[in-house]
């Protein structure tokens, strides 16, 4: 089933000072329940995009719209449809306990405590953290810190979730449990938007594939499509173990 | 997985976890004034419900000298040099300089008085939810104008979270110079610049990290305010002990 787009990008660019990196003339309009994977080699301008989709960052020219409105209109509602997993989880946890880390989103909606409290305990059972409630976020293991954090953006209720390159530092079994966990939040009918250059280990699950390179859309369409013409973009051809030990004299 | 700081919260249901943190918070300016004025027999007497909590908690006296080794190098400190300015009768002389047993006495007070404040401040901290803190001193604040105090209380939450981060980026910055014979180095300014500054610049990535990350979440100071958990009876009971112990180290 085809839903409308809520999330428009329209031109959108940003320019650094100095002329390094930045994004140029991208357009993107994304719509519920679509799993998309934007990749792209480092410096492609993936999380200088990613940042514009809940207004941590105003594009130079371009504007980006959230159901027809401009996202700026009203940046409380865009950061809580528009939910954000930063890379690195040790910079993104802000609360004490686990507890506190969940809690931190509602408390800045101005939710009322009892619907904080049944939010947050409802979410840690959903992810297997209610143990953890009152330790320190210090004590977590890197795949609990990365669940807590997918937890805070939950609980936020968002339409979208995006990630930044979320297997970044993981090991295998951390990564499989984190896909799971992405899958099913897609499942749940939220849209995802997962920043990575290794497209390995989602290709599967993408709706539709899009490929930044110099800080340009340089390529999109589903997935399966462009799946041969990664390496040409400076990306991990698929199954490249396979093929590098098939090559190997 | 990262280690926690001595001064971390640590969950449980002793008294002092489930005391009202607006008492505690008064309890502790009170009684770190009164240690400031206390003899040895008051502070053997503070000392002993003081190490019965931390004995409750898991820590005991091995591990608070442990983790307190560089405070207790401070404190050793203070009892030499007061050993040193104090005249009196010497117990070692070396030219003209002599160390006096009334120093020594007067420095190992001191001392004591330093070590009961800082282990006050540990209970405090160990059995107060870094949330429970943050409403009490937001209640504290409140009455008094033109301080943000719902901002002052994210300050110190957030002071709270970047602790044992900080910790964790010096233990790493330290082990990565050492990599690299970094310890060679015998000029310890040298060596303090670039710890110093490379955990500097550590601090201000991760301080920009987290500032994003928190805009990301609709930061604002309208908030929902932190949940007071009021405490029974007893509060009453442990001020008025508290108001007592104060009054009777002072007269």
């Amino acid at each position: 089933m085809t839903h409308k787009p809520f999330l428009d990008i329209d031109n959108i660019s940003h320019a650094y000072a100095g002329g390094h990196g930045g994004i140029f003339d991208i357009s993107l309009s994304i719509s519920r329940g679509e799993f998309i994977v934007l990749a792209g080699g480092n410096g492609s301008g993936k999380t200088t995009l990613i940042r514009h989709l809940n207004g941590l960052l105003k594009p130079d020219a371009g504007n980006i719209r959230l159901y027809g409105r401009d996202i700026f209109k009203d940046i409380s509602l865009t950061r809580q449809t528009v939910g954000m997993v930063f890379q690195d989880a040790d910079t993104q946890i802000v609360g004490e306990t686990v507890f506190d880390e969940v809690a931190f989103g509602p408390e800045n909606l101005g939710l009322d405590r009892e619907t904080i409290e049944t939010r947050v305990t409802a979410m840690l059972q959903d992810l297997d953290l209610a143990r953890f409630r009152d330790r320190h976020p210090a004590t977590l293991s890197g795949g609990e810190k990365r669940r807590l954090t997918i937890a805070g953006i939950l609980v936020m209720e968002p339409e979208l979730v995006i990630f930044d390159e979320p297997f970044a530092n993981m090991d295998y079994p951390a990564v499989l449990e984190l896909i799971k966990m992405i899958t099913a939040i897609h499942q749940s009918g939220k849209a995802v938007l997962m920043a990575t250059h290794d497209v390995d280990m989602v290709i599967q699950y993408a709706t539709r594939m899009v490929i930044m390179s110099g800080g340009r859309i340089v390529s999109q369409g589903p997935a399966p499509d462009l799946a041969p013409n990664l390496a040409q973009f400076g990306l991990k051809p698929l199954c490249a173990c396979r093929n590098t030990r098939e090559n190997t004299p | 997985m990262t280690g926690l700081n001595l001064f971390a919260f640590k969950p449980g249901r002793t008294p002092a976890h489930t005391l009202d943190p607006r008492c505690k918070l008064f309890l502790v300016c009170l009684l770190g004034i009164g240690l400031v004025n206390a003899g040895w027999a008051a502070c053997a007497a503070f000392s002993v419900p003081v190490f019965l909590i931390l004995n409750r908690l898991g820590i005991g006296m091995a591990v608070l000298f442990r983790q307190l080794k560089y405070f207790l190098v401070f404190l050793i400190f203070i009892i030499l040099v007061r050993g040193l300015a104090v005249p009196g009768t010497p117990v070692i002389s070396l030219f003209d300089y002599a160390v006096s047993i009334e120093g020594l006495t007067q420095g190992g007070l001191v001392a004591l008085r330093f070590f009961m404040v800082m282990v006050l401040g540990l209970v405090f901290s160990a059995t107060t939810r870094p949330a429970d803190l943050k409403a009490a001193v937001q209640w504290c604040l409140g009455p008094v104008p033109f301080i943000p105090e719902k901002r002052v209380g994210v300050m110190i939450s957030l002071a709270l979270r970047f602790l044992p981060l900080i910790l964790s980026q010096a233990r790493e910055t330290r082990q990565a110079i050492q990599a690299r014979c970094g310890d060679r180095q015998k000029n310890p300014v040298k060596r303090t610049l670039t710890l110093t500054l490379a955990l500097l610049g550590k601090s201000i990535l991760s301080a920009e990290g987290l500032a994003l990350a928190m805009a990301a979440r609709s930061y604002t100071d309208a908030r929902t305010d932190p949940k007071l958990v009021p405490g029974g009876r007893e509060p009453y009971a442990i001020l008025a002990g508290s108001i007592t112990f104060t009054l009777l180290v002072f007269l």
